[in-house]
């Protein structure tokens, strides 16, 4: 017997029962297809989702900028860069939306390839989500958005419009139903990474970014 | 013509029995207060000890001999939440299988209660004519706490002492270490647990200690009295009967 | 998995005396529950949550074999492969191969416990791989050979001056300014040196918080976002945990994560959690080419159907170790299992047998705080309990005790012998005092036999001359 038959069948007999009957497995197949929420807390329910997610995200070291329109979003990278002391120097995600904003108006700012294998770099990138019942960020990974782009570059900007925003994390998988199957990853990001290891004292950017900050567009 | 009083097993657990025995004339004294004929059945130990060290026959033939000990009465009163939850949550654990007890020991359970939760929710005491006047530090026993829900009954009625100063604990809801036989079967944990409460007591700067459970004020006492603190330790029962400063006669 | 439980007493007693480690725990016992309890106030549908997630578990285990198949068959319909493993032993060998096949020679790990749980580690050295941990705190305790003493904050007994004696041991090239030591430094000290690891690594190792059955897709939840890295740059993702991790759909594992971070360290979300379904799609520009999920069995399916049945509920948050007051006494080292606190009394012995580990569930006082914060509401008290009916009926107790309890229940059944025997006592202990404090009681300050535990740190009042009962019956004397 194979090591998967084995285990099958162990859990089985303690289960005191052999395999599952057909109409039992319709059952628990049909179940699964319901795909209500189990419990939707109130605070994924607010009607204010711009201002809880602002204030959620806030609350877990996420700094949060908003703009008109998306076309301001080159300007305010460079202020964010300067009024950080980091170098004016931005790697943009493979993205069609990113390649056409009004780089060429933003002086002093440089367009960079790269590498994200050295450290110390900024990079921008669009995402898939923002959830303001927890101020959470939610990235997929796809051609436009190299997954590294979440965890390899020191700074993090990402662009979030109002529209994207949802108020509970199960809508995230009901938007996600409708494209079929799932993405390599869907990232759920709360702030910049953190270790609490030594000496139990929070530190940031223990490998990922130290800094993430997000572009709110509208709303 | 008086209308007939209502019966009260007094369950005073061995721990009164043997080693405190004030405890339980201030039970008595504080249930008949309350209006209720207190009774004394012959009574042993809940079986505590048994159940919660493996020894699950020995704590079923304790659990079956309370329950004949303890019928009759309208009221079961422990002056112990360890010991009242013993009755009330593990016996039906222990006997529902039993055809002979399932009914009577769910029975019992419903009319068991520990002390001042059962002065203060089932007889509507909500206050004492006692005084004292300390300022004090209430430590909650675990069981209590945790499986009857027992906190705010004692601190309400003890806020009726005559002044008698209640300051928190900054641990109040933390292990004293007692445990039963833990704390002789682990005596270096259960030490440091106790030391830390004892730190507490002396850094809440309370002069006595009071507290539902016997176990633990025996622990806290002794290891208050071990460390050359002079901080009293007495049941909440002993207080709120106004007997906590009654001379240890016969000793 | 190296067992050392045998020696509690022993270690516990090197745990109490270190006072670097108090120090540590001490801050732990005071922070953590005070950040839960924050956490559980900042969401009123709390306790609802639990009873949900409660239900969730219990459903999945009684249907573990549908909700497993299903899982494989997503996982293959994603381009994954699922292997499985009875015990340790092949747990090893199994990614031991998979790493030796594609002529891997530097494998990046994020924490998982059953890795510990099967010494992986070893078993890839021995095969001539070098391993690196990326948890901040597994790294510095893989540095010093050390075995993690929490499930969350492996390193949670170390100084940050300990930290940086082991990182001037091991980091070579590293620049250091002179001056006192600060935190800040060492973080960025192991992000230098850990991202030359995780941008070579052939093959990335990682646990799974949950398995989600619906899709394939393994969850990882980290605030340093190393488990993200460690499954994403290598060219193999290797994900390997136990096959109780399993929920049924993506909505269950959402109801999950709601209860998670806030019960381990009062967040409320991970930092970083990320859904991994598959290897890389063909128009993604990066990610694994090759995804494997390692199912460990290695005495879980036993505990189905039995007393144990409800700790396969546990979903590793570590709550209940954050609240004990045992663990913040000892820390976890001297449990001398991989998986300490209430959590590790009652899965250690159910993993390796009670008949080195009975010191585990014996070691509470049953205080209940652990089943209070259990998201899962595991009995976790009870569960305890049941190991210690277990080791009476086996005779595995020590006999004195096992002899004391079986006196016990003979004397407490007969009243009157009770009240002879009590009434003995109390002499016996009278006898026993010595002087007087000031309201003439007599004082305890030595006990033979078991109670000598007692009296090696504190005293006993002595007792008065007649139990309550004898006073009762003679007359209603309001004495002591």
């Amino acid at each position: 017997m194979s090591a998967r038959e084995e285990i099958l069948k162990s859990i089985r007999t303690r289960l005191g029962r052999g395999p599952l009957q057909s109409a039992v497995r319709r059952e628990l197949e049909r179940s699964m297809e319901n795909t209500r929420p189990d419990l939707l807390p109130a605070k994924a329910q607010e009607a204010n989702k711009v201002g809880a997610f602002v204030e959620r995200a806030s609350k877990e070291a996420v700094t949060v900028d908003r703009l008109a329109v998306l076309e301001n979003v080159p300007a305010a990278v460079f202020h964010y860069l300067r009024a950080h002391g980091l170098p004016r120097r931005i790697v943009s995600a493979p993205d069609p939306v990113l390649e056409g904003l009004p780089w060429k108006e933003t002086e002093g700012l440089e367009l960079s390839g790269g590498p994200l294998s050295e450290d110390g770099q900024a990079v921008l990138t669009r995402c898939f989500a923002g959830v303001a019942e927890g101020g959470v960020t939610v990235t997929v990974s796809s051609q436009q958005h190299p997954v590294e782009f979440n965890f390899l570059a020191a700074t993090q900007i990402v662009i979030l419009e109002a529209g994207q925003l949802l108020g509970a994390y199960d809508e995230i998988w009901a938007r996600l139903r409708q494209a079929g199957t799932l993405p390599r990853a869907v990232n759920m990001l709360l702030g910049p990474s953190r270790s609490a290891d030594i000496e139990q004292t929070l530190e940031l950017g223990a490998h990922g970014p130290l800094r993430l900050h997000v572009l709110l567009i509208g709303g | 013509m008086q209308p007939k009083r209502q019966s009260v097993a007094l369950f005073v657990t061995c721990l009164v029995d043997l080693l405190r025995p004030r405890v339980g004339f201030a039970a008595a004294r504080l249930l008949e207060h309350a209006g209720f004929e207190v009774v004394v059945p012959p009574q042993s130990c809940c079986g505590q000890p048994n159940y919660n060290g493996g020894d699950r026959r020995g704590a079923i033939a304790l659990a079956k001999r309370t329950v004949r000990a303890l019928e009759g009465f309208d009221y079961v009163v422990a002056p112990s939440g360890s010991c009242a939850a013993m009755i009330k949550r593990h016996y039906p654990l222990l006997l529902n299988q039993d055809e002979r007890y399932a009914t009577r020991v769910r029975d019992l359970a419903l009319r068991t209660h520990e002390l001042t939760s059962f002065l203060y929710e089932v007889a509507e005491v909500h206050s004492v004519d006692a005084e004292l006047p300390a300022q004090a530090s209430y430590h909650d026993g675990c069981s209590g706490l945790r499986e009857l829900g027992i906190s705010e009954q004692p601190r309400a009625l003890l806020r009726t002492v005559h002044r008698l100063e209640l300051k928190e604990l900054k641990t109040r809801d933390v292990c004293c270490g007692f445990g039963g036989t833990f704390c002789v079967k682990y005596a270096d944990v259960s030490n440091r647990m106790a030391a830390n409460k004892t730190r507490d007591i002396q850094d809440t700067g309370a002069e006595l200690l009071i507290s539902g459970e016997t176990g633990c004020l025996l622990n806290l006492e002794g290891k208050l009295h071990r460390e050359g603190v002079p901080v009293r330790a007495c049941h909440v029962a002993e207080v709120l009967a106004g007997m906590a400063e009654v001379a240890d006669e016969d000793r | 998995m190296k067992i050392d439980s045998q020696h509690f007493v022993q270690n516990a007693r090197i745990a109490l005396d270190n006072q670097k480690l108090q120090g540590a725990l001490s801050r732990f016992a005071d922070a953590f529950p005070k950040l839960r309890q924050q956490a559980c106030d900042g969401l009123p549908e709390f306790r609802e949550l639990t009873d949900i997630a409660r239900d969730i578990k219990d459903h999945t285990l009684e249907n573990l074999d549908f909700y497993l198949e299903m899982f494989e068959a997503r996982v293959a319909a994603a381009g994954g492969i699922v292997h499985w493993a009875r015990d340790a032993e092949e747990a090893c060998s199994i990614v031991r191969s998979i790493c030796t096949d594609q002529g891997a020679r530097l494998v990046i790990k994020s924490k998982s416990m059953v890795t510990e749980e099967v010494e992986l580690n070893a078993a890839l050295e021995e095969a001539g791989l070098r391993i690196v941990e990326t948890d901040l705190g597994e790294y510095i305790i893989q540095l010093r050979a050390e075995p993690p003493s929490h499930i969350l904050a492996p390193a949670i007994h170390l100084t940050k001056e300990d930290v940086a004696e082991t990182f001037q041991g091991h980091h070579h090239d590293i620049e250091r300014g002179r001056g006192p030591v600060e935190r800040r430094q060492l973080v960025e000290e192991a992000r230098l040196v850990l991202r030359d690891e995780f941008l070579n690594a052939d093959v990335g190792i990682t646990g799974a918080n949950f398995l989600v059955a619906e899709t394939g897709s393994v969850v990882l939840v980290t605030n340093e976002g190393n488990a993200d890295l460690t499954a994403s740059l290598p060219r193999t993702h290797i994900a390997i945990t136990g096959i109780e991790k399993v929920v049924p759909t993506l909505e269950n594992a959402t109801t999950m994560l709601r209860l998670l971070a806030r019960s381990a360290t009062g967040q409320e979300f991970g930092t970083y959690t990320t859904f991994f379904t598959g290897p890389k799609r063909p128009e993604d520009p990066s990610g694994p080419d090759n995804f494997h999920v390692v199912l460990v069995d290695n005495g879980r399916s036993a505990m189905l159907g039995t007393d144990f049945q409800d700790m396969l509920r546990c979903i590793r948050c570590s709550a209940c170790l954050n609240h004990c007051p045992v663990y913040h006494a000892t820390g976890g080292h001297a449990y001398g299992s991989n998986y300490s606190g209430p959590m590790g009394a009652v899965l250690t012995p159910s993993l390796v047998g009670i008949e080195k580990t009975g010191h585990l569930p014996n070691a509470s006082s049953f205080c209940g705080r652990c089943e209070e914060v259990c998201p899962v509401q595991i009995p976790l008290p009870k569960l305890m309990r049941h190991w210690r009916e277990r080791e009476f009926e086996r005779h595995l107790a020590p006999s004195t005790m096992r002899h004391g309890l079986k006196a016990w229940a003979i004397i407490a059944r007969f009243p009157r012998l009770y009240r002879w025997v009590l009434q003995r006592a109390a002499g016996f202990l009278r006898s026993r005092a010595r002087g007087s404090s000031e309201d003439g009681t007599g004082w305890i300050s030595r006990l033979p036999g078991i109670a000598a535990g007692w009296t090696r740190y504190r005293d006993m009042r002595a007792p008065a001359r007649a139990t309550f009962q004898k006073q009762w019956r003679s007359g209603r004397g309001e004495q002591a």
